[in-house]
């Protein structure tokens, strides 16, 4: 306790504030869960022996955090607009926060730490899309998918991973990308169906819809609210069921014609 | 069921759970733990459900397989757990159950899509507590809030309160 640093003026304890609502911010974009998110702006803030009552809440869309320092209070808010999952950010920032707390990284190199952990490029464009279409292949063959079915998925998977980009840069609704993905996936089956290939459209669809289905936010969200943290694994789960919904509707629009078609 | 099925499906659940880790930008050193405990977990799932044992408890099973796999691995790799857990989840996510819920639903066949949907749900929550069980004993669910030692309060009149407690 008594080698701790302590801040010196309150532009340095808005300094640390900042610091470490900005890490907790990129946790949060990039799919970490709220507890871990909570707890590292805890730790940040708590390495300085004069900020106290350090507290944290935090959203899937936002975190507040509150400390006193010199009997007056600080408190920041901020909103976190979009996120994704990178697992690479993730694991940087849990060492980075590690290492700030064991004071090997001093307050004023830690935001341009966070900065190249933020601008790291962890795998280029060509090997997700390529991955992901492995994904999406070798998951149909998991369910006894034949090899037509694999070069299909595999090739629907890569386009997926591409759409998804397409949309997430362009800013739109989460829903309008399920919609039209879903589209995609069950109109390249139905294409397939109607060329004559020996394809079973089930095992196509589900392979295809697997880069969509949220069951991952379902199965985080019901984790948050058992752990506590009630409002945002509302917030999850309520997601989730709207991009079923989204898909349900992109998957149904085709299989009508699939059922009309007597398939 | 023989053992070359089983050793041909751990091989595609392997290659199947890398697929899912280089899209989520998973650290390149840390793929091949993932992808193992993704395999193994889908092994439990895939034998158990070979042997005719319910959806729901297979999935419980397998999950708290990953998550206690996931905790182990954050402890001596110094990486967080969900690292592991969520490239390792992804080949028990209920995808199939959503997509045959939905094609009930669009048979007009509401009877077999309400069961779809439940069991689905139902799966979808094993999961996570079979998460949430094996996480049980490790810091990520005990919040440990900073000890609330004597500091100068904001407010005196906490101040006070805190010294006579003290």
């Amino acid at each position: 306790m008594s080698d701790k640093l302590s801040v010196k003026n309150a532009d340095e304890a808005r300094d640390v504030i900042n610091l470490a609502i900005y890490a907790g911010q990129l946790l949060l974009r990039n799919g970490a869960e709220i507890y871990r998110a909570e707890d590292t702006i805890e730790r940040i803030c708590s390495t300085r022996s004069n900020l106290y009552e350090v507290d944290v809440f935090a959203f899937p869309t936002a975190i507040f955090v509150s400390l006193e320092y010199n009997y007056e209070i600080i408190t920041v808010f901020k909103s976190i607009e979009t996120s994704t999952i990178n697992l690479d950010r993730l694991n940087d920032i849990n060492e980075f926060s590690r290492r700030f707390v064991n004071n090997e990284i001093p307050l004023e190199k830690a935001r341009a730490e966070l900065m190249r952990i933020e601008e790291k490029l962890t795998y280029s464009r060509l090997a997700r899309v390529i991955f992901s279409g492995i994904f999406s292949g070798f998951y149909s063959l998991l369910f006894y998918g034949n090899i037509y079915d694999f070069i299909i998925t595999f090739f629907i998977g890569m386009c997926l991973n591409v759409i998804q980009q397409f949309f997430q840069r362009q800013n739109i609704t989460f829903l309008a990308e399920s919609f039209f993905s879903a589209l995609f996936v069950a109109g390249v089956a139905e294409l397939a169906f109607i060329s004559g290939l020996d394809v079973s459209v089930d095992k196509i669809i589900i392979a295809g819809i697997m880069l969509l289905v949220p069951g991952m936010m379902v199965t985080n969200a019901l984790r948050d609210i058992m752990s506590g943290d009630y409002l945002s694994g509302l917030i999850g789960v309520v997601k989730g069921i709207f991009i079923s919904f989204a898909i349900a509707l992109g998957i149904g629009a085709f299989m009508n014609i699939h059922i009309n078609l007597g398939g | 069921m023989s053992v070359k099925i089983i050793i041909i499906q751990l091989l595609l659940a392997y290659i199947t759970t890398v697929g899912y880790a280089v899209p989520a930008n998973s650290p390149r050193k840390l793929i091949p733990y993932s992808a193992l405990v993704g395999a193994l977990g889908y092994i439990i799932f895939f034998t158990m459900g070979k042997l005719n044992i319910n959806y729901i408890i297979s999935s419980f099973i397998s999950a708290f397989f990953i998550g206690l796999c996931g905790e182990i691995l954050s402890r001596l790799l110094k990486s967080p757990a969900t690292l592991f857990v969520l490239p390792g989840m992804i080949s028990l996510v209920p995808g199939g159950g959503m997509y045959y819920a939905m094609s009930h639903l669009i048979e007009q066949n509401y009877e077999a899509f309400v069961l779809k949907a439940v069991e689905t749900f139902l799966i979808a929550a094993s999961l996570s507590m079979g998460i949430v069980f094996s996480t049980l004993f490790s810091r990520s669910l005990k919040r440990n809030r900073s000890k609330k030692d004597d500091r100068p309060s904001f407010n005196i009149h906490f101040q006070q309160f805190n010294n006579k407690k003290l």
